[in-house]
């Protein structure tokens, strides 16, 4: 499956398409989550929902 | 992060992608490291207050200068009177509770002289007081 595929099936709500996007991002997003030294779970859940939301948002 | 093998439009769509998302990123880490800060500073303002027990009015008092500290009109006329080495004295001897000892080499004076000061401030004080009362009534 290409990206674009995965987006747009993710965009629609395909939950596997979803999982596969965040299994993508998660190290950049644990990246951003780590203040001082310390992975913040909130701040991480946070991210989490702004990737659902990037995805929505985005246009293809 | 980026998936190999897609072609050049599907790497241009992650590229374009992944730029939109570092920003919402970036723009979310911002905004809870906002609230977290914010938070954090009202959590200590409330536990100082509580912690000492104060109210606002002593809190005020203490942020005051020592003039305007003073509610007896007559007793800071009488202080405004002397001059600074008196005020120094009588004031480190009554509040500070310093020795004369210790006043005294502050101003230069030996313990007898400082003590002088102090008597002959308090009697000052006492004789100024007195009259500021006696013209108020």
């Amino acid at each position: 499956m290409t990206f674009e595929e995965m987006l747009r099936r993710a965009k629609t709500g395909d939950h596997e398409a979803t999982t596969s996007i965040l299994t993508m991002y998660r190290p950049m997003l644990i990246r951003y989550a780590i203040i001082n030294g310390r992975l913040d779970e909130d701040l991480y859940q946070e991210l989490c929902i702004t990737l659902m939301r990037a995805i929505k948002l985005f246009k293809i | 992060m980026r998936q190999r093998g897609n072609g050049q439009i599907g790497d241009e769509l992650q590229i374009r992608f992944t730029g939109y998302l570092i920003q919402a990123v970036k723009r979310t880490q911002r905004d809870y490291l906002m609230s977290l800060y914010k938070d954090s500073t009202q959590e200590v303002l409330t536990e100082e207050i509580y912690a000492i027990g104060k109210t606002l009015e002593q809190e005020v008092m203490e942020q005051m200068p020592f003039w305007e500290t003073i509610e007896d009109s007559a007793l800071l006329y009488a202080l405004k009177q002397l001059d600074e080495r008196e005020r120094y004295i009588l004031l480190g001897r009554v509040l500070d509770e310093h020795s004369f000892d210790l006043l005294g080499a502050k101003q230069g004076l030996s313990y007898k002289g400082a003590a002088a000061v102090y008597y002959r401030a308090i009697k000052k004080v006492r004789r100024i007081i007195k009259e500021v009362n006696s013209r108020d009534i």
